[in-house]
């Protein structure tokens, strides 16, 4: 299996992570349909994944969100 | 070793956008990041690469690997993360995948991440990964945190030792990236590594292996010597397969090098390999007495224990959810909306733009008591949002702190006297922003009785942040009402909390975690943690919003609302409730959220005196979770226990309402 997946950054941990590691949680989830979390494999961590216009707005102001 | 001059390589534009196409051909320099769980390999992939990587399972096994590529200067780069690695005898199947990686010379680099606070622990891979024969670079992560701690260690003294580059950076905040990315450049120049030298018969041992194998190996001869010497099952079969007529020759050796070595070889090797260690080591490292007097630091420490952690809690909890959520978000930001933009701006106008249509019903659909526009987005746009609004501000700037897990540590204690432990902060924490994806974070608790509880807790005292705002909102201007429900809901959370710890079998699991430095929440952080918090949850909220309207404009057209609203009279009689409240509760049902904001607009009607506020507030607090997290507890913890769940809740919640009706209307 390949897939070409982003990498975060855990809100509560700080631990970064590939969004494909992140816990399967969602198959027991009754609104897992175009959900908009994933969680921590570290420390389980519900994230919001940030929308896409944030994402493009951040890569134009070249905002590092680790630092 | 190869030596790959720069010339060879594929050199790409500086400006060239780096691609996450797998490359097959290897026609780039590979870089791969090995080192043991926990030292920050993952933060140096991410400060190397970037946003996005490719995920994929190594051939024939579950395990992944992760890869990106980037530019070190001028050179194109794959940058592979592997799994955690302790040494290159393997004890798990990750291990062993990382090992394939290193043995099977895919590393044209190899980068080796240390956690500079244990270089004495994590030299000894060093050492096997300088016997792999690849271009080494090792560098030492989280060195501030090192230095903070007292650890000085002399880089340049250590690279001499060692003969390969060692780099302090701190990959969190990017500190020694561009000094990496020069180690790695230069370290493709350079011939191979001088192999480490072992005393007490070890490296004579390995050296002799070295000489009996004659075969081609894509790692140093030396490396495969010594796992053959400590009896490796997988690298003795790779010996067998490649040497093929010398199989028998190399393996007698082997036997007889062991008994020679007296010890169990693998643990006379690992043994002089630690020695070897701490000798070069010796006058690189010193540790002196850390003053570890930062503000930081200590405040950090201070806030996850009890003396000044608790009232530092209750501080945190008046200013920020009471003050900010409560007063400002509820009063001030609402009370704009709602009078302002709504009663003043938007209402006429709609009144005006729905009074051409003729039928009743259809005009009550969109702007009458149930209405679309009046109720639905009403209360999402002007209640709601708000004070969602400045709910995930205040939980944004508390956890880009690093507050959270000091306040798991700080609770690790109480929570145990509920049969809980400080891991159950977790899903208690995100409760408060939603209920229901907290409810399937407790899968995440370690028994099942912990599971059990903290899903229990959670649908019965923990308010999701909306109904926490409007009813933080709603009890502003009346401190009874708000006394009342602080010391109900408080009360029936460690009443139930630690009945359950009692009644449900088994023990609560130990709590252990690694704790982020606390630091000064960043602005742009908390706006963006703020912003996507709130989008996803208005997305999510207006649908459901203007269903549960479209199906109470139903009910009210059909007359059913009315024999509802009859029906729960007497129940709602003995709570000292009028009936318009049965509205609040089903609204409730559908969402937390929405009865509460039903309830709000209920109350700024005058609708309610004090005591009637607060046994609302009360009850709507302790009464069934709204569908979907009942739908997340079904799922979660079967059908069985959710429905246990409900049977008591039920009657609880609307017991401590009547108990609190009676009580205050006997004394106050």
């Amino acid at each position: 299996m390949t897939a070409t997946t982003t990498m975060l950054t855990c809100w509560y941990c700080r631990k970064p992570f590939a969004e494909d590691r992140a816990q399967p949680a969602c198959q027991a989830c009754p609104v897992s349909t175009g959900c908009r979390y994933v969680h921590c494999p570290h420390c389980g961590y519900e994230n919001p994944i940030e929308p896409a216009w944030l994402g493009k707005l951040k890569s134009w102001l070249k905002f590092d969100e680790a630092r | 070793m190869r030596t790959i001059p720069i010339e060879r390589l594929d050199v790409a534009q500086e400006t060239a956008p780096p691609t996450a196409v797998a490359d097959p051909g290897h026609r780039y320099v590979r870089v791969v990041l090995v080192g043991s769980p926990n030292v920050g390999k993952s933060s140096l992939f991410q400060r190397l690469t970037g946003h996005y990587a490719t995920v994929s399972n190594y051939p024939g096994t579950s395990v992944e690997l992760t890869r990106s590529h980037a530019h070190l200067g001028p050179v194109a780069c794959e940058i592979v993360d592997t799994p955690g690695l302790h040494s290159l005898l393997p004890s798990t199947e990750e291990e062993r995948v990382t090992r394939r990686v290193l043995l099977g010379g895919e590393a044209d680099v190899v980068v080796h991440v240390i956690d500079a606070k244990n270089v004495a622990l994590q030299l000894p891979l060093t050492l096997q990964l300088l016997e792999v024969g690849r271009p080494l670079v090792v560098a030492l992560n989280i060195a501030d945190e090192a230095e903070r701690l007292g650890v000085d260690i002399a880089c340049d003294a250590l690279a001499e030792r060692l003969g390969v580059p060692v780099v302090p950076v701190v990959a969190i905040k990017g500190k020694g990236i561009a000094e990496l990315r020069q180690a790695v450049l230069a370290a493709l120049q350079t011939p191979a590594p001088m192999l480490p030298e072992y005393g007490n018969g070890v490296g004579q041992a390995i050296q002799q292996m070295h000489g009996r194998l004659g075969g081609t190996y894509a790692a140093d001869r030396t490396a495969v010597g010594a796992l053959l010497l400590q009896g490796d099952a997988e690298v003795e079969a790779l010996v067998e397969a490649t040497e093929a007529d010398r199989g028998q020759d190399v393996k007698r050796t082997r036997d007889f090098l062991v008994t020679n070595l007296g010890a169990p070889a693998p643990y006379r090797v690992a043994a002089e390999r630690q020695r070897a260690a701490t000798a070069l080591l010796q006058g690189v490292v010193r540790h002196r007495t850390a003053p570890n007097h930062r503000v930081a630091d200590v405040l950090g420490r201070a806030l996850s224990r009890p003396l000044f952690g608790l009232p530092a809690l209750f501080l945190i909890l008046y200013v920020g959810l009471y003050q900010f959520v409560g007063v400002f978000g509820g009063g001030t930001v609402v009370g704009w909306l709602e009078h302002t933009v709504f009663e003043q701006g938007l209402n006429p106008l709609l009144e005006r733009l729905f009074a051409g249509i003729p039928w009743e019903p259809v005009r009550a659909l969109y702007v009458g008591e149930y209405g679309l526009l009046t109720l639905g987005v009403r209360y999402a746009v002007a209640i709601i949002l708000p004070i969602v609004g400045a709910f995930f501000l205040f939980f944004s700037i508390l956890e880009d702190s690093g507050y959270f897990p000091r306040l798991a540590l700080l609770l690790d204690r109480g929570f145990k006297q509920l049969g809980l432990s400080g891991r159950a902060v977790i899903p208690m924490v995100l409760g408060f922003a939603c209920d229901t994806m907290a409810t399937m974070v407790t899968r995440t608790l370690e028994t099942r009785r912990e599971r059990v509880l903290a899903t229990l807790l959670l649908a019965l005292a923990v308010p999701c942040s909306a109904q926490l705002g409007v009813i933080l909102a709603l009890l502003a201007g009346s401190p009874l009402a708000l006394g009342t429900w602080i010391i109900a809901i408080t009360g029936s959370f460690l009443l139930v909390g630690w009945l359950g710890g009692k009644i449900l079998p088994g023990t609560s699991a130990p709590f252990q975690m690694e704790v982020p430095p606390l630091r000064r929440p960043r602005l742009a952080n908390v706006l963006l943690k703020t912003v996507t918090r709130m989008q996803w949850y208005f997305l999510e909220v207006l649908p459901l919003f203007l269903l549960a309207s479209v199906i109470l404009w139903a009910l009210d057209q059909t007359g059913l609302f009315r024999l509802i609203v009859a029906g729960m009279g007497p129940l709602l009689g003995a709570l000292g409730l009028p009936e318009s409240t049965a509205q609040v509760f089903l609204l409730g049902f559908f969402r937390r959220d929405y009865g509460a904001a039903g309830l709000f607009d209920l109350s700024r009607s005058g609708a309610l005196d004090a005591i009637q506020i607060a046994v609302a507030a009360v009850t709507l607090t302790l009464f069934v979770p709204c569908v979907a997290q009942f739908l997340m507890m079904f799922k979660e913890r079967g059908p069985k226990t959710a429905f246990g769940m409900l049977a008591f809740i039920t009657p609880f919640a609307f017991g401590v309402g009547f108990v609190v009706n009676l009580v205050l209307r006997s004394f106050v």
